[in-house]
């Protein structure tokens, strides 16, 4: 991978984690008065698999979803606004940290719901089959949300009708204080690719070349017509469930190890050992992005709260209920 | 600069908590990250980490005092 490349992904990765470092600040003064789930540990994934994608290829989020939004190409300071229940963000500040989408972006929205995004992912896919286009979704979802039923519905269904979607499972170990091996029974969740006869690989989630590269190569597969791949990406959240969390279900050494695997020092030494670049040009990058992300911070809170008189806006689109339904044939086996 | 460390809110529906520790001292050092103090709430017993690093030059609420989310606790004067 040349520099600027690599640069590029280091830069998303600090982005994310600076935002969510802002987000911790801000649930402690009770701005954000709902929780917030960081992606602190994770960044290396959405960072890695985002950077193969157009504003045409779409994701489906999660509740942990801050990083993909970002790594989607979202607007921060839009952002921090819905966060904070300001008339600007991305769901007029009606939707909080759990419900942001960004269509601009094919952020098709975080979802509160485990696994609630992977159908819609499916569906999205299909749509993009119909039309004959060469684009494709990614699903991002968790390892709680590999056991829920609507993993399996819609890896089926995917790989019956050989849909461009990608299946991420960011297996960051634990289902909010729930270990995954207290609720799985395999080393591997990539495995249950076989039950569908796709594709599944094991990636380490905190490499972000490796990240990239296993993207890359997915990509190419469901694009060209190969059908669903399920990736599952080996990580950790850094972070408690939620800002708060006092994490007494884990030691701090469990902690601590994996701190050592943090993806962007991992990043940092790769671009110091490889790229020639020193502790001084990594430090003035973060600082730089930090002032930006406290910036958007800042302009967020200027904004002015949503107004009473517009509560029940936005629950009914009169588009939808005009919208001409057509049914359609799906053919036999695959494509 | 200086930079003032709150009463953190740290459950939904948390309204005050109680300072059960402070695990530096007035002059001590503390790296962003670190554990700072520890707080009580009416769920559970939960150690705060500094999100600044530098050194902590004034604790105003004393341990074992009951206060309001996000009031002032403490000051650290950064390293930046």
């Amino acid at each position: 991978m040349n520099k600027e490349k690599l640069l590029d992904l280091y830069r998303m990765m600090v982005q994310i984690r600076e935002f969510e470092n802002e987000c911790i600040e801000l649930a402690k003064s009770n701005a954000t008065r709902a929780a917030v789930h960081t992606y602190i540990g994770e960044e290396a994934i959405a960072a890695g698999v985002c950077a193969h994608m157009s504003n045409q290829d779409y994701i489906t989020s999660t509740h942990r979803g801050h990083g993909h939004c970002i790594a989607k190409g979202a607007d921060l300071e839009k952002m921090f606004a819905e966060l904070l229940g300001r008339e600007g963000g991305y769901c007029k500040g009606k939707g909080g940290s759990m419900h942001i989408a960004d269509l601009a972006t094919g952020n098709l929205g975080a979802n509160g719901i485990v696994g609630g995004g992977i159908p819609l992912a499916v569906g999205a896919a299909l749509g993009i089959q119909l039309d004959n286009k060469k684009n494709f979704v990614v699903s991002f979802f968790g390892d709680g949300a590999a056991n829920e039923g609507s993993f399996h519905e819609a890896l089926n269904m995917a790989s019956i009708w050989s849909l461009p979607v990608i299946f991420v499972c960011e297996n960051n170990e634990y289902g909010i204080s729930t270990h995954v091996s207290k609720s799985t029974n395999i080393q591997n969740i990539a495995i249950r690719a076989m039950s569908y006869g796709i594709k599944g690989v094991v990636v380490d989630g905190n490499n972000i070349l490796e990240v990239y590269e296993e993207t890359r190569k997915a990509v190419d597969d469901v694009v060209s017509g190969q059908g669903p791949v399920l990736l599952e990406m080996k990580t950790y959240r850094m972070s408690g469930h939620y800002f708060g969390d006092n994490q007494n279900y884990r030691t701090k050494d469990e902690v601590n190890q994996w701190k050592e695997k943090d993806p962007i020092l991992r990043c940092e030494q790769i671009l110091q050992k490889e790229y020639d670049l020193t502790e001084e040009d990594l430090l003035t990058i973060r600082k730089n992005i930090r002032t930006e992300v406290l910036a958007a911070s800042e302009k967020a809170k200027l904004q002015p709260e949503p107004m009473i008189e517009d509560l029940t806006g936005d629950l009914f689109d009169q588009k939808f209920a005009d919208i001409e339904w057509k049914s359609f044939v799906k053919a036999q086996g695959k494509g | 600069m200086k930079k003032e460390i709150i009463m953190p809110k740290v459950g939904l529906d948390m309204e005050e908590g109680m300072i059960t520790s402070w695990l530096k001292k007035v002059g001590d050092h503390v790296t962003a990250g670190e554990s700072l103090m520890e707080i009580e709430t009416d769920k559970a017993v939960t150690e705060i980490e500094a999100a600044v690093t530098g050194t902590l030059v004034e604790i105003v609420v004393p341990e074992g005092e009951t206060v309001e989310i996000a009031t002032i606790v403490a000051w650290v004067e950064t390293d930046e």
